[in-house]
């Protein structure tokens, strides 16, 4: 009997504890969520009611081309930054964990300051270093392809230099993880290596990538997710063009509901990438899970 | 000139040196034993010899080879470590397989070794769990399959018992003395604790500070220590030091005044010492007897163990000295008694704590 | 009892003399910056001054989308302001999000104004289907062409006076662009090209003046509209071929050409007018310039116009007394426009627009007379300021007309894409 009441208060106080998260769960992510759901079968304004349509705003996105030119290109900027900046923070981990003392303070530092910056000075900086009269980065561009690039009206050119400029910007943060990681690697194991003989190589392939593994797969789950909910940046430098070349689905979310007044079909944008955030980032962070344990 | 000689051995740090001058032969096939307290530069001296610290100064070799500037892996040398090193990701087999992977080993090579080393520690049941799976002993088991499957000609070991408990720490340590005996292969073992060094070592070396202040068999060491330090760092209980003066020489013997009391003690010793010189006397719990005459001692506790008792009493200044008793047993504590010591048993350090014989 | 009676009496005392000495706050919003902003912050200065019972509290947000996102989130929640700037070609869009109040006759009566005093196109323009007042219009803009008149000293282009002349086809254009720069102009014709409002302009109005429409009925480029479409563009493509038009100029560059004096000509609003005016009676232009309705090229007198209006937003809880005040700020504004007309635009006012004063104005004067012919955007919830026609400009007509795609293929692009967004 003593137990059952024990249990009980242990309940009650479990949830009392959690109650002040549920509640803002509940009325901050899952009520709007919800509603946005309920939204997506609406001919809804941006705000108000509307009449239920049921499918109609999905079958119009699937007929839709701006919907599959925003997808590509979500897949594009997904394709050029989650592997790339992962990969480059990595090597910056590395190279920073072999400095000593204020200098790697002072490295890591420089590499960090990028990510506290907001975006919007984020891309003034960059639309300043890049502009096509006076950027002073334009003669690195003449000197490579002979003329200066107005990048971000370049169909060719915008999607890689967004991605640059977000590399450049959120990079930071996976350095410090990474430094997280390989800083949680005893040293044991690579003087245990080194004694067996392993080369530089080696010592990287066999010790530090595995046992670095369950960072490495955080990290390109957490750009994965964040690379697709690309928007400010593409609104910022580029607002979608040329020729829709960097046009993604938020940017389109955007333009639906806030330009166009149709909250129904934006919800339905946005419904179909959060579904589609869900399932990938599930999806890649087992297979990643599978690959890791397969070593 | 077989198994490992060092031959004056300085390491560096900055400013600060932390190995002077240290020179020693280890036998092939011997079990040496590095044994100090924290600090004293025995795990440094190992990292040394298997080539993961650099040398100041001096040379170090292995079988007759110069191994002083050479990479690790081509010392011929196999290294236990404290905290086992074993590859989390990595299944025991592949954890013991792993040098020679890295070597590009046929795989019949590969899985002849490894299953040799698993049949003589007994893991073969194990070879397929990740070390996560195992229990603390096996774990230590096979760091030391993975050193074996390399066939060194040095195997170094770094504390690597003390993350055991000391129960499994008595049965592990009688499996390394087994699996010496079974192989047969140079091994240096560094410790802090004296028990491990005693009951494993063929030869040990005891550092201080960086220096080698003895090297010996470890009954040699007890019986006969250089200095106060390895005296006192040998044998357990510690040995009972007492601050003392010289009286004068009474044939072969010195009489000694035990300082804060009106008694004294014969010491057979041939060095000479004036009379009034400042001395140590040095007393095993175990020599320490009750007499009529002698240091007079208030009984605090005794630690009844059974076969054999521990005195903890304390001299009427306070200072403490241990007596192991058998036979009798004693019940509280409190009676005042007298203790002396067999002239032969005396040892006799200078105001440099070196022994006088 | 008695003491609570006198309070009590005392406390209608007070409310009765309330009207009298209250004061009415109105929030005010703008997005006029430059020297609009400049201006409209005189004028209100000195109708608070003029109005001790009425307090205009301004604020000025940014232009274009963030401002026309700004008005639609905040009136839909009851928290916009209580007056605020409008432009007219925006209409569509602002009465389908139904954030426009109408305002009456009997409002305007408040403000000393009626219907009859303002330009007809502007108050149709500002009007919804049933003919109901959605705004009142301030004042027409357009794009006007401001000449160098340096670079064409003793050429054909010049009278006697020197005014520009001699400009009646697309061809004559070119070929003073061709001497401007053979005169060493190094973008004789200097506008925007990377910027979506100013582009936009100058493809409307070589559009408008083929007799072209972009929306008919629905249908975006229906018909010949297309080829129209396609042959402005192909026009913006040559000058940018020829190296007479800046490449990838944003807003402030192409200004900076040209008062620099290295463009010839310049296409712009009228609201640059008071930066030369300045520039020049400080003496730091260096040349002599002028400014000249954009000429006759292609067959049509046609440029591209819109108005800025006042509006008041719907959903507003707001008491007739607060209401006479807003509309008592509206007429002075619009009996004081001559004041705005110093900013370079025409005012909507017609007794202040024929006013001597006004006709003494330049070179206001000169180009007044474009009001007769200029064009509206189209009246569709996708033109306007801020619209997806903007977006279709920056994203197709301004990349292709610097080479990243054909004429005929950005216009096909143009037209599929606005033609989506209708839904």
């Amino acid at each position: 009997m003593a137990m059952i009441t024990n249990r009980r208060r242990e309940v009650a106080v479990a949830m009392t504890l959690i109650a002040p998260f549920v509640l803002t769960f509940v009325l901050v992510f899952l009520y709007p969520t919800i509603r946005m759901i309920e939204l997506s079968f609406t001919d809804a304004p941006l705000i108000g009611t509307g009449e239920w349509v049921g499918l109609a705003n999905f079958k119009r996105l699937l007929t839709d081309n701006l919907f599959y030119t925003s997808l590509k290109n979500n897949g594009y900027f997904v394709l050029l930054t989650v592997v790339p900046t992962t990969a480059l923070a990595l090597a910056i981990a590395m190279m920073i964990t072999r400095l000593k003392g204020p200098l790697q303070a002072l490295i890591l530092a420089l590499f960090f300051l990028p990510y506290i910056l907001p975006v919007s000075v984020v891309t003034q900086i960059w639309t300043w270093m890049l502009d096509f009269q006076f950027g002073v980065l334009q003669p690195v561009f003449a000197f490579f392809t002979g003329k200066p690039v107005p990048v971000f009206k370049n169909p060719y050119w915008v999607m890689p230099t967004v991605a640059t400029v977000t590399i450049w910007w959120t990079n930071g943060f996976n350095v410090l993880l990474f430094i997280a990681g390989l800083r949680n690697i005893s040293s044991d194991y690579y003087e245990a290596a080194a004694l067996d003989g392993a080369t530089r190589w080696q010592l990287f392939t066999k010790v530090t990538w595995p046992l670095l593994w369950p960072v490495t797969a955080l990290v390109l789950t957490l750009q994965l997710i964040l690379q697709l909910k690309i928007f400010d940046q593409i609104y910022l430098l580029s607002s979608g063009g040329p020729f829709n070349s960097s046009y993604v689905l938020l940017l389109m979310v955007y333009r639906e509901a806030f330009q166009l007044n149709h909250g129904g079909y934006a919800s339905a944008i946005a419904l179909v990438l959060f579904v589609l955030i869900v399932v990938v980032s599930v999806l890649q962070f087992q297979l990643l899970r599978a690959g890791g344990n397969k070593q | 000139m077989m198994g490992v000689h060092l031959r004056n051995i300085r390491k560096v740090f900055g400013p600060v040196g932390v190995i002077h001058d240290v020179s020693m032969d280890i036998p092939a096939g011997e079990f040496a034993v590095f044994v100090g307290p924290s600090g004293c530069g025995k795990s440094t001296l190992l990292r040394m010899i298997a080539g993961l610290e650099d040398t100041s100064g001096g040379t170090i070799s292995i079988e007759g080879t110069d191994v002083t500037w050479q990479e690790p892996a081509k010392r011929g040398v196999a290294m236990v470590f404290q905290s086992y090193a074993l590859y989390p990701h990595l299944s025991v087999f592949e954890n013991m397989a792993f040098s020679m992977r890295l070597k590009r080993a046929p795989k019949q090579d590969v899985h002849d070794k490894v299953m040799e080393a698993a049949r003589i520690l007994q893991l073969e049941e194990q070879l397929e769990k990740k070390p996560s799976q195992l229990s603390g002993g096996q774990r230590q088991r096979v760091a030391i399959g993975r050193a074996i499957v390399r066939q060194p000609k040095v195997f170094l070991f770094d504390e690597p018992l003390s993350n055991l408990d000391a129960e499994l720490r008595v049965q592990m340590r009688l499996e390394l003395a087994r699996l010496h005996k079974q192989i047969g292969a140079t091994m240096i073992y560094v410790t802090h604790d004296q028990v491990e060094a005693m009951t494993l070592a063929d030869r040990i070396f005891v550092l201080k500070q960086g220096v080698v202040q003895q090297a010996g068999k470890p009954l040699d060491l007890y019986d006969d220590p250089d200095n106060r330090c390895v005296a006192g760092f040998i044998g357990s209980p510690a040995m009972n030091f007492l601050p003392a003066t010289v009286l004068g020489r009474e044939g072969d013997c010195l009489r000694v005044a035990i300082e804060g009391t009106e008694a004294s003690l014969m010491a057979r010793v041939s060095g000479d010492l004036p009379a009034g010189s400042r001395m140590t006397l040095g007393l095993r719990p175990e020599h320490l007897t009750t007499a009529d005459a002698g240091v007079p001692v208030t009984v605090e506790m005794a630690e009844d163990l059974g076969g054999v008792s521990y005195l903890h009493t304390h001299m009427p200044d306070g200072r403490e000295i241990v007596v192991e008793w058998r036979g009798s047993r004693h019940a509280g504590g409190g009676e005042a008694i007298k203790l002396t010591c067999a002239p032969e048993k005396v040892l006799v350090f200078d105001e440099q704590d070196q022994r006088i014989r | 009892m008695k003491y609570l009676k006198t309070l009590l009496a005392a406390g209608a005392m007070s409310l009765a003399s309330l009207p009298a000495f209250a004061q009415q706050d109105i929030t005010w919003w703008d997005f006029l910056s430059g020297g609009d902003g400049v201006r409209m912050k005189a004028l209100i200065e000195r109708f608070n001054e003029e109005h001790p019972d009425i307090k205009i509290n301004a604020t000025t947000l940014e232009w274009g989308v963030p401002y026309y996102t700004k008005v639609r989130t905040s009136v839909a929640v009851g928290q916009g302001p209580d007056v605020m700037t409008y432009h007219l070609s925006r209409m569509p869009l602002g009465l389908e999000e139904n954030v426009l109040d109408v305002i009456s006759d009997d409002d305007l009566a408040t403000a000393g104004l009626s219907k009859d005093d303002f330009f007809p196109a502007a108050i149709a323009a500002a009007s919804d289907a049933e003919g109901n007042l959605h705004a009142v219009p301030f004042d027409i803009h357009s794009i006007v062409l401001y000449i160098n008149k340096s670079y064409f000293k003793g050429s054909r282009f010049l009278d006697d006076e020197g005014n520009l002349t001699g400009i009646e086809s697309l061809a004559d254009f070119e070929e003073a662009l061709a001497l401007a720069k053979e005169n060493g102009s190094e973008t004789p014709v200097s506008y925007a090209t990377a910027d979506d409002g100013s582009t936009y302009r100058v493809f409307f109005t070589l559009l408008k003046q083929q007799g072209g429409e972009l929306i008919t009925d629905g249908e975006v480029l229906a018909g010949d509209n297309l080829d129209k479409a396609a042959n402005a563009i192909e026009i913006m493509t040559n000058w940018h071929k020829q190296g007479w038009q800046p490449e990838q100029a944003e807003y402030p560059a192409s200004v900076a050409l040209f008062t620099s004096g290295k463009s010839a000509f310049h296409m712009n609003g009228v609201w640059e007018v008071p930066t030369l005016v300045d520039m020049s009676s400080k003496g730091t232009l260096g040349f002599d310039w002028g400014a000249v309705q954009i000429p006759t090229l292609l067959g049509t007198t046609a440029t591209w116009a819109d108005s800025h209006a006042f509006a008041i937003p719907t959903g507003k809880e707001m008491s007739p007394e607060k209401r006479a005040a807003v509309m008592t700020a509206i007429g002075w504004m619009e009996k004081n426009s001559i004041s705005w007309a110093s900013a370079g635009h025409i005012p909507a006012y017609k007794p202040v627009a024929t006013s001597d004063e006004f006709g003494q104005m330049e070179p206001n004067a000169t180009y007044s007379s474009l009001a007769d012919t200029a064009v509206y955007d189209p009246r569709s919830p996708i033109a306007g300021v801020a619209s997806p026609v903007y977006d279709a400009t920056i994203n197709i007509i301004s990349p292709a007309m610097h080479g990243y795609l054909e004429p005929a293929q950005a216009a096909q692009q143009v037209k599929d894409e606005l033609q989506s967004k209708i839904q």
